[in-house]
């Protein structure tokens, strides 16, 4: 019996590598993700499968190393002025652009710098970038080769914040301000160690090496992005040999793959965290009372471990555990089903005989939008126990599951939802500002529930002025605290990070946040 | 060192066959000492002592193996809190402007006490003594280091003057002062006085628990010791300095690890003692002594246990045994132990004098590149064990991202940062490189799961995180996922 069961094993995965997949190639990469971005530049995409794209194609003036050292990229060299408000940068002349199709390679030079400050900074370009450089006054360019930032106020670890990716001015079809309409959103150029060769390919994103890579060219000269929607056959395309890496595992498979000498599992700290976020908008969530009902009546610590495995960390704040802005004397809320029912009583509901709660005619009945994207096993399980917990205190949920984009138009365009699931990924940073500043209340801004709580903007702006670190962890302390006490998320646990890749590709090295920032370098 | 697979026979049979003649908590305390949870394994085993019966010798056996795996834990966190805390206080002090820090380099001197600095420590509790902006009661806590650091230079009757020149009566100064004078012998009845007073007035202050430990342990007052770390979590700061509405710095006594590890190891000598009298457990005992002996640096005595253990021809520790041989050899001198495995070693043999080399950092190049080269060929448990061996050596040997790649392979990944599945000590390593590399988020992820069974380890965790929001460099971005 053993026997045969061997051999129907043994067909299947013929017919699986035979059907459908492919076979990698010696000098090519092929790595799973969780969906295709609908842009693929720096400037207007705002999600993590753009920017691990995005540290591809771009560079930024300086770069990041492994050891926290700042190195040149695009700029050779740099001076600072001793009142720490101007950075002058000396800029590469050997640097030329991806040509764009039919078209010779331009070269790199001052005017683009100039170019992508000012087009990121228009007011009417969509992007999540402003807020982080709101402390540069202007920019000039001083020669061809050479441009000078002018700062409002001499900031912290201001040349890390240097690291934003460079794209040409001859690049956007509008030079004055880029939309998620203009084309180059969707086939941009860089100088990056990898071009776009092909964007048609069916659902994956082919890049070609760059040959006159400024660094040198790289080893790999493929490099495609293969999106699955289920994360059960992204693993079974890594052990059947039709991918080379996954970005990141999928918690219940880690056991599957530590057993495989064939693969390496390598961590990575990305300072993430999932929550349940809630639209201000709406005026039964406008009580704080009511959100934090909601964190009392979800049991997070069982769901953590019948849904990952307890791969993760409950969390209690805004930040990952694994920052330096963690507060650590704050706890996470227990699960107490009895509390919950408490606070919505207190907020002025009553429970109606139908078991929702009811205040001023209004039924607690909440509409909680979900990607797609998300739709794997686990995420299915937590969205459905969220909805059963919130029934059992008298609310009720109804779960809505949209397509990537049309989750992320309805989250940070148009504002139409009640509960979002979602994560975000922080880098080391910690920067919360984006998210809870009243100031980021708008369209395409990451504050798109509508929080908005004087004192805790006074405390984001002082954090942004000060030049002291012990003083910003004490702010970022006490955000923590009170951002747990408001609850505008329902914050629950940050889970394990691993990518996992075949023993064959050598060098590799990841960068916690951006992931491929030294894929340059990588070889098989 | 890796005890978990030697000593997983030893555990078995508690757990399970004959153990089902033990009480409930009994077999409680042995299966969460199985799964690292020291803490919790303690208090079940102790309770479950009074009613034990014949098999009180078991039990015995169990809390003193028990409690010497804490012991050997939190001297690995003792060795972590210094570096970090070091690195840390330093950023505090050589910051300019007008909210800099006054305090750190007194907290600064006291680690480097803890570090067997005693020169430096010296200096920077000097500028403490001397400075007009500190309070009375800090000065005399540098003052009292500062004659400590003389005691253990040798300048014993300058220290004794500046002791007898203390005059405070605040019971956190008198603390102190009984711990230093209990640290190195001298006086104490006085010391036991003092302590229990500042007990009394002060039950609650960090540093006068951190002392109180102090002095229990070095006076041999095991089980009042003990009664205190298990009722207090040991988390809190000794100090917090207010500079401006919006700034606070913790600080805290990196001395309190190196006091509950030594109370340990003494209570696992104690309950070791008593488990070696029953003929049955003598030789395991024997064993555990040996290593606890090893930690508080008792030499001679190591090596009457070991003697005792190899000659009870027990297989369960006798490459342990072996490789403790050759420390202890090689700190009297010995130093050509170490050169290379013998030709066909077995990996868990390889494993151990790597083990061994490391704790002494002596040089086994050879040793090292021959279990890389085994490696290539295992895998399962043993694999493992040559891995955490192998990333262990290297880390000692400051070579801490070979080191990391090593203890990531030791590491079970399907539970990364469960203690149950991944030995404390080799967490603590792990967490060791991370902070070495510069990866600080993954050290304060371990911390961070660790800290639900030892919360002591929040001194770490602020540390690194202070260090980590210095060294950090990004531009900060957050993207949606």
């Amino acid at each position: 019996m053993k026997g045969i069961q061997k051999y129907i094993v043994l067909f299947a995965m013929v017919a699986v590598t035979t059907v459908g997949f492919s076979t990698a190639q010696a000098d090519s990469l092929r790595y799973g993700e969780y969906g295709r971005p609908s842009t693929l530049d720096p400037i207007t995409s705002n999600d993590m499968i753009a920017l691990r794209i995005s540290e591809l194609i771009f560079n930024g003036l300086v770069g990041i190393n492994e050891r926290q050292v700042i190195v040149p990229e695009l700029a050779k060299k740099w001076e600072i002025s001793k009142d720490g408000r101007s950075y002058k940068f000396f800029l590469r002349k050997n640097v030329k652009w991806h040509p764009k199709p039919g078209k010779e390679a331009q070269p790199f030079t001052a005017d683009d710098v100039v170019f992508t400050f000012n087009i990121m900074m228009h007011k009417k370009t969509i992007t999540p970038l402003k807020v982080r450089y709101e402390f540069i006054e202007r920019i000039t360019k001083i020669d061809s080769h050479t441009v000078e930032f002018h700062l409002k106020r001499p900031v912290l670890n201001a040349l890390a914040k240097f690291t934003f990716k460079i794209i040409p001015k001859h690049g956007p079809d509008n030079s004055v301000y880029l939309t998620r309409d203009d084309s180059f959103v969707k086939q941009p150029i860089g100088t990056g160690p990898f071009r776009i060769a092909d964007t048609n390919a069916g659902q994956e994103l082919v890049m070609e090496a760059n040959e006159n890579y400024f660094k040198r060219a790289p080893r790999i000269k493929k490099f495609t992005a293969k999106p699955f929607a289920d994360q059960n056959i992204m693993n079974q395309a890594l052990l059947f040999n039709d991918i080379d890496m996954i970005v990141l595992v999928n918690p219940r498979n880690i056991l599957e793959l530590q057993g495989d000498k064939r693969f390496v599992l390598q961590p990575y700290n990305a300072l993430s965290y999932s929550f349940f976020g809630y639209n201000l908008r709406n005026p039964l969530l406008t009580d704080s009372r009511v959100r934090q009902a909601f964190t009392y009546a979800i049991n997070r610590k069982e769901m953590l471990k019948s849904f990952f495995n307890g791969q993760g960390t409950q969390i209690s704040g805004p930040f990952a555990p694994g920052s330096w802005a963690y507060n650590l004397d704050v706890k996470p809320l227990p699960y107490s089903p009895e509390k919950a029912k408490e606070l919505l009583m207190a907020a002025g509901f009553t429970m109606a005989d139908d078991g929702i709660m009811v205040k001023d005619g209004k039924r607690l009945s909440l509409t909680l939008n979900v990607p797609i994207a998300k739709e794997s096993e686990a995420i299915k399980r937590v969205v459905l126990a969220f909805k059963n917990y919130l029934k059992k205190v008298g609310a009720e949920v109804n779960v809505q599951f949209q397509e990537w984009q049309a989750w992320k138009d309805d989250v940070f365009s148009t504002h139409n939802f009640d509960i979002v699931y979602a994560s975000w990924v922080f880098d080391d940073s910690a920067d919360i500002s984006s998210l809870f500043h009243s100031a980021e209340i708008g369209q395409w801004k990451n504050n798109f529930g509508a929080y908005s709580n004087a004192e805790v903007d006074a405390l984001i702006a002082e954090s942004k002025l000060t030049l002291d670190h012990e003083k910003r962890r004490t702010i970022n302390r006490r955000l923590h605290s009170m951002l747990a006490d408001e609850a505008p998320y329902t914050f629950l646990w940050t889970l394990t990070n691993y990518a996992a890749y075949k023993k064959d590709l050598r060098r590799v090295k990841i960068h916690p946040y951006k992931f491929f920032s030294y894929a340059d370098r990588w070889y098989k | 060192m890796n005890n978990k697979l030697a000593y997983r026979s030893v555990i078995l049979v508690l757990c399970t066959a004959s153990s089902f003649a033990l009480a409930a908590d009994a077999r409680k305390g042995a299966l969460l000492f199985k799964q690292n949870h020291y803490n919790e394994a303690a208090s079940e085993l102790s309770q479950a002592l009074p009613t034990a019966g014949d098999k009180v010798s078991m039990v015995n056996l169990t809390l003193g193996m028990n409690y010497q795996h804490s012991a050997r834990l939190h001297a690995a966190l003792h060795r972590q809190a210094i570096a970090v805390q070091s690195e840390y206080l330093q950023t505090l002090f050589k910051a300019k402007g007008k909210q800099r820090s006054k305090y750190a380099e007194l907290y600064y001197g006291e680690a480097l006490i803890e570090k067997g600095e005693y020169k430096q420590a010296k200096k920077h509790l000097a500028k403490i003594s001397k400075s007009k902006s500190v309070v009375a009661r800090d000065k005399s806590i540098a003052n009292i280091n500062i004659a400590l650091a003389d005691y253990l230079l040798n300048r014993k009757s300058s220290a004794k003057k500046k002791w007898a020149a203390i005059k405070s009566k605040d019971p956190i100064v008198l603390s102190e002062l009984a711990a230093a004078y209990s640290r190195v012998g001298y006086k104490s009845k006085t010391a036991k006085q003092l302590i229990t007073s500042a007990l009394q007035s002060k039950p609650e202050s960090s540093r006068v628990l951190s002392n109180a430990i102090h002095v229990f342990a070095d006076l041999g007052q095991i089980e009042a010791g003990l009664k205190l770390v298990s009722s207090h979590s040991l988390d809190g700061s000794v100090a917090e300095e207010r500079l401006g509405e919006n700034k606070e710095i913790k600080y805290y006594d990196v001395s309190v690890l190196s006091a509950v590890s030594k109370l340990y190891n003494k209570a696992a000598m104690t309950y070791l003692g008593l488990a070696g009298e029953h003929v049955k457990f003598a030789p395991v005992a024997d064993y555990y002594q040996a290593e606890a002996s090893y930690m508080q640096g008792e030499l001679k005595k190591t090596s009457e246990f070991l003697d005792r253990y190899i000659a009870a021809g027990k297989p369960a520790f006798m490459q342990k045994a072996k490789q403790l041989k050759r420390l202890v050899a090689y700190r009297l001198g010995d130093r050509q132990l170490f050169a290379k495995p013998e030709p066909d070693s077995k990996p868990g043999v390889v494993a151990e004098l790597l083990f061994a080399c490391a704790r002494v950092k002596a040089d086994c190049k050879k040793t090292a590149e021959t279990a890389e080269t085994m490696l290539e060929k295992l895998q399962g448990s043993v694999s493992r064990t040559l891995n955490y061996a192998v990333g262990e050596y290297y880390l000692r040997h400051e070579q801490a991202e070979k080191a990391v790649y090593f203890l990531e392979e030791a590491r079970d990944k399907s539970q990364k940062n469960n203690i149950k599945a991944n030995d404390p000590v080799m967490l603590v390593s792990i967490a060791e490189a991370y902070a070495v590399n510069k990866i600080y988020s993954e050290s304060l992820e371990i911390y961070f799961e660790m800290s639900k069974e030892f919360p002591v380890v929040r001194q770490i965790q602020d540390a690194t995180q202070g260090i980590y929001s210095t060294v950090q460099k990004s531009a900060g971005d957050v993207k949606i996922f």
